[in-house]
């Protein structure tokens, strides 16, 4: 199936904030990975940084506010497979993220998002607007 | 997810399968383990061979499990997690705060 689609495509879905949709799109985010030809861990590893980016824009980014949009695209192109999560909120310093394997984090109950996201491809980018929200790209190269 | 509850002897082992992820398979592990350790449970095993994989939310509920049972002196432990569950927890370091067994007898007989 995956030789049927061409690399240049582009998919994209618009979702409220609600926590129940982050299943679907995980799922989008696992479909696009079986076109781009990905195998099963690597499958496994884009769909859930997806996920994790998908999970932020709606409850650290929109605060669950359903009136508050999460936007989710998909570029498949020759070498890579790219996801861009944009949420409409107040932004979160990634930079200044702590690293949840030091010992003195390692008992908190949030913040793995980013390391697992981190893990799982291979770029993350960042953007915060104040004027529009924030943008998270992540990008699974493709071999060959 | 599903939980189902087992005691033997003086454990309680849950049987968890599914995913723990946000929304409802953390909230179905967090009520589960709340309620045993409201009831008096004190010795805990998450089975966790019927869970296919967690995200950070997982993860988080995970430890809060961990914290409620320091907090109610008991012990939390995990038995046979699936192969991606267990790089979680390596990529996380909670390898080094859970103790994780792949045989249940071995872990009713550690606590």
């Amino acid at each position: 199936m995956s030789s049927a689609v061409p690399k240049n495509s582009q998919v994209q879905v618009v979702v409220g904030s609600r926590v129940e949709y982050i299943d679907a799109l995980h799922a989008l985010a696992e479909e696009m990975a079986k076109l781009a030809g990905l195998g099963e861990d690597e499958t496994f590893s884009f769909a859930l940084a997806v996920r994790e980016a998908a999970t932020n824009a709606v409850t650290h980014g929109n605060g669950q506010d359903p009136t508050k949009k999460v936007t989710l695209s998909f570029a498949l192109q020759q070498d890579a497979l790219t996801a861009v999560v944009r949420d409409q909120g107040r932004g979160f310093d990634f930079q200044g993220a702590a690293d949840p394997r030091l010992p003195e984090n390692r008992f908190k109950t949030s913040g793995r998002g980013l390391l697992l996201m981190r893990s799982f491809v291979d770029q993350v980018d960042y953007n915060h607007d104040p004027a529009r929200g924030t943008q998270v790209t992540l990008v699974k190269l493709l071999a060959g | 997810m599903k939980a189902n509850v087992r005691k033997i002897g003086k454990v309680t082992v849950v049987d968890l399968s599914g995913k723990i992820t946000i929304g409802s398979g953390d909230v179905v592990l967090k009520e589960t383990v709340q309620r045993l350790f409201d009831e008096g449970h004190k010795n805990i095993v998450l089975n966790l061979s019927g869970v296919s994989y967690m995200d950070s939310a997982g993860i988080g509920e995970l430890v809060a499990c961990h914290k409620r049972a320091l907090e109610k002196q008991g012990q939390l432990k995990l038995l046979n997690p699936s192969g991606k569950v267990y790089d979680l927890l390596m990529l996380t370091k909670l390898d080094d705060v859970f103790e994780t067994f792949k045989d249940e007898k071995e872990a009713l007989v550690s606590f």
